[in-house]
C-alpha cells in the first residue's frame, strides 16, 4: 500500500482515482462504506449506479467534458448512501500530468454537502413547500398588476376623453403647447397601464390575439412595464427591423417573457451598474423568428448557463427577484411553439434567444380566403364576419359568388355550395349530418363553438 | 339628421360626465343619461329611450349580463355595447350569447368608443380589432 492508499483510507470523505480515459480504478473505503456498495462495484464505471438518476445525466456529461478539458468544475450531485437516502455531495477532480502535459491520472473526491444544500434550499425556495409559495406569490402579483391596470384605465378613460373634447373644441394657441405635454404624459400612462394588464397571469385560458402579435404594437404597450424592470442606469434598446414578422404568440405570454428576461439581465448588471438592455427581433425565417433580449452584463459560468433554466435555479440573493423565473419562461416559450437559446461567458454579456413562431399575415391570405355570411340576425351575422375579417378572410356579400366558405342556416344551399365544386366548405347553424366539407353547429351555436370551427376551417385551408 | 342616444353605466361617474361633453360635439349623438349601476337600467331605458346603452361590465351589484338578457327580451330595439378594460375571452363570449351589439375596450381612444356607438346603432356588432382577432 502506497502512502496515498494509505492517506485515503483514513480520510471520512470519498476519495477516487481515474485513469485517463475516465475508469475510475481506485475508491477508498469511505466510498464503500458511504454506498455500501462492494469496492470492486464501483470501478469503472460502476459508480454510477449510486448517483441520483436525475444526476445521473449531468454528472456524466461533465465527467465526459473534464476529460476532454483536462479540467473539471465543481459538481453538486446526489450520491444513494447504504440505506438507500440520497446525500448531495460536492465532487471534484484534478487531473496529474506527466512532463509532456500529458494527463496519467484523476485525482477526485466527494464531499458530503447535505446540509449545506438543504438550507440553500430552504432559502432560495427550492423545494415544493417553498415553490408552492413562490407560485402563489408570482399569481398574487399578476392577479395585482392586472388589478392596478385596470383601476388606472378606468380613471384615464375620462382623463382622456376630456382631453379630446378640449382639443376638438378648439384651444388658443398658448395653451397648445400645455395641453401637448398633458396629452403625452396621459398617453405614457395609458402604455404604463396596458403593460401592466399584460403581465397578468392568466394568458392560458384568456389570451387574446395568440397568434397574429404585431411586434411594434405589443412594444408600444410593454415598453413601460420593461423598463421597470431594470435599474436606472442600465438603458433599454430596441432593435426591430423596418417590418417586423407578426408572432404566433400572446402579448400576455411575450410580455412576462420578455419582462423576465429583461429583469433578469437587469438583476445581473445590477452590481456592474451601468450598461444596456437590447431587445433584439429577426426577419423571419422559415416561419421562424428570433427574438433576443441580451445585455453586457457580467455574463454566466459554463454551469450557470447549463442550470439556468432549471426550475427555480437561482444565483440571487433571496428577496431581490420577483420574476417567475427562467424555467416557467422556458416553459411559456415551449407551450407557444418555440424554444430558447443562450449565449453566455464570464464578461461577455449574455444573450437569451427565442425562436419563435411567425404568424402568416391576414392581408397575404386574402386572395384565397373569402367567406359568404349569410345569416339572418344582423347581430350575429356581423360578430361571425368580424371574426372572419380577423382571420384574414375577405367578405363576399351579395349570392356569395366567388366565396370559399359560407356560413349560413340554410342546410339545403350549404350542401349544394360544398357539393358544386372542390376545396369549398360551410358552417351550418342547423342539425344537419357532417359531411365532407360541411361542419353543423346547431341552430344557436355559441361564440366558442363558432370560432373553433372556424379557426379549424381556416388551419386546414 | 337622426341622433343616436346613448345611457352609459359605470360605477365611475367621472366616464359618463366627459363622455356626456364630448357626445355633445358629435351632432348625431347624444348622452340622454348616466347610471352608476346597472339595477335601475330597465327602469331608465323606459324613461329616457336610448338606441344605446354603453354598459361597463365590472361594477358592483347587478351581473350585467343578466341585464342584457333582459333588456334583449323586454326592450328588443335598445342596443347594448359593453365595455370593459377586461379583455378576457370568456367575457367576450357571454356578452355575445347574452345579446349585446358589441364589446369594446376602455383602453381604445375616445374615438372608438364613438366609432363603436355609431355601428351599433346602423345595426353592426363591434369588437374592438384585438378582440375579433382571437
Amino acid at each position: 500500500m502506497g502512502w496515498f492508499e494509505a492517506l485515503a483510507e483514513v480520510v471520512p470523505s470519498i476519495l477516487w482515482t481515474a485513469a485517463p480515459d475516465g475508469s475510475v480504478d481506485y475508491c477508498n473505503r469511505s466510498g464503500a462504506t458511504f454506498s455500501g456498495a462492494r469496492r470492486a462495484a464501483l470501478l469503472g464505471w460502476g459508480w454510477q449506479s449510486v448517483i441520483h438518476r436525475e444526476d445521473r445525466e449531468r454528472t456524466l456529461s461533465k465527467w465526459r467534458h473534464a476529460l476532454a478539458d483536462g479540467a473539471m468544475e465543481d459538481l453538486e450531485h446526489r450520491l444513494r448512501r447504504h440505506d438507500g437516502a440520497y446525500r448531495w455531495h460536492l465532487s471534484r477532480a484534478v487531473a496529474q500530468r506527466d512532463g509532456a502535459g500529458r494527463i496519467v491520472r484523476w485525482f477526485g473526491a466527494s464531499v458530503d454537502i447535505h446540509p449545506r444544500v438543504e438550507a440553500e434550499r430552504d432559502l432560495d425556495g427550492r423545494d415544493g413547500e417553498m415553490s408552492q409559495a413562490r407560485l402563489d406569490r408570482m399569481a398574487a402579483l399578476g392577479c395585482l398588476s392586472a388589478g392596478l391596470g385596470h383601476d388606472m384605465g378606468n380613471l384615464l378613460l375620462p382623463v382622456r376623453v376630456r382631453l379630446d373634447t378640449i382639443e376638438a373644441r378648439g384651444i388658443p394657441d398658448p395653451m397648445r403647447d400645455d395641453l401637448r405635454v398633458i396629452r403625452k404624459s396621459v398617453e405614457l400612462l395609458q402604455r404604463l397601464t396596458n403593460g401592466l394588464r399584460l403581465l397578468s397571469l392568466d394568458p392560458d385560458q384568456n389570451a387574446l390575439c395568440g397568434d397574429n402579435l404585431d411586434p411594434l404594437e405589443w412594444w408600444a404597450d410593454s415598453e413601460a412595464v420593461l423598463r421597470n424592470g431594470l435599474p436606472r442606469r442600465v438603458e433599454l434598446a430596441r432593435e426591430f427591423p423596418d417590418d417586423p414578422p407578426r408572432l404566433a404568440i400572446a402579448r400576455h405570454r411575450l410580455t412576462q417573457v420578455v419582462f423576465n428576461l429583461v429583469q433578469n439581465a437587469g438583476e445581473a448588471m445590477r452590481e456592474g451598474g451601468a450598461g444596456t438592455v437590447t431587445v433584439r427581433l429577426s426577419a423571419a425565417e422559415r416561419g421562424l423568428a428570433r427574438l433576443s433580449v441580451a445585455d453586457d452584463g457580467p455574463g454566466m459560468t459554463r454551469e450557470v448557463m447549463r442550470r439556468c433554466l432549471e426550475p427555480f435555479f437561482t444565483t440571487k440573493t433571496r428577496g431581490i427577484s420577483t420574476g417567475m423565473g427562467l424555467a416557467l419562461v422556458d416553459g411559456m416559450v415551449k407551450q407557444s411553439g418555440g424554444s430558447i437559446e443562450i449565449q453566455s461567458a464570464p464578461g461577455l454579456g449574455t444573450v437569451f434567444t427565442l425562436l419563435l413562431r411567425t404568424a402568416t399575415d391576414p392581408a397575404a391570405r386574402q386572395e384565397d380566403r373569402t367567406a359568404h355570411v349569410a345569416l339572418p340576425d344582423a347581430r350575429i351575422r356581423t360578430y361571425v364576419g368580424g371574426v372572419l375579417r380577423a382571420m384574414g378572410y375577405a367578405l363576399v356579400d351579395g349570392d356569395g359568388e366567388g366565396a370559399t366558405l359560407w356560413i349560413t342556416d340554410d342546410a339545403a344551399a350549404a350542401a349544394g355550395f360544398v357539393a358544386e365544386a372542390r376545396g369549398r366548405s360551410a358552417v351550418v347553424f342547423a342539425d344537419v349530418p357532417a359531411g365532407p366539407g360541411l361542419v353543423p353547429l346547431g341552430p344557436r351555436p355559441r361564440p366558442e363553438d363558432i370560432r373553433q370551427a372556424l379557426r379549424g376551417l381556416g388551419a386546414g385551408g | 339628421m337622426t341622433v343616436v342616444n346613448v345611457l352609459c353605466v359605470d360605477d365611475n361617474p367621472m366616464i359618463a360626465d366627459a363622455l356626456s361633453a364630448r357626445l355633445a360635439l358629435e351632432p348625431d349623438m347624444a348622452l340622454v343619461g348616466s347610471l352608476s349601476d346597472a339595477q335601475p337600467l330597465l327602469d331608465a331605458v323606459g324613461r329616457v329611450n336610448p338606441d344605446i346603452v354603453l354598459l361597463d361590465v365590472d361594477m358592483p351589484g347587478r351581473d350585467p349580463f343578466e341585464v342584457v338578457e333582459e333588456l334583449r327580451t323586454l326592450q328588443p330595439l335598445v342596443r347594448v355595447v359593453m365595455f370593459s378594460g377586461h379583455l378576457r375571452g370568456e367575457l367576450i363570449d357571454r356578452a355575445v350569447e347574452a345579446g349585446a351589439w358589441g364589446y369594446v375596450s376602455k383602453n381604445e381612444g375616445t374615438e372608438a368608443i364613438i366609432d363603436a356607438i355609431r355601428r351599433a346603432a346602423a345595426g353592426e356588432f363591434v369588437m374592438v380589432p384585438d378582440i375579433s382577432a382571437e
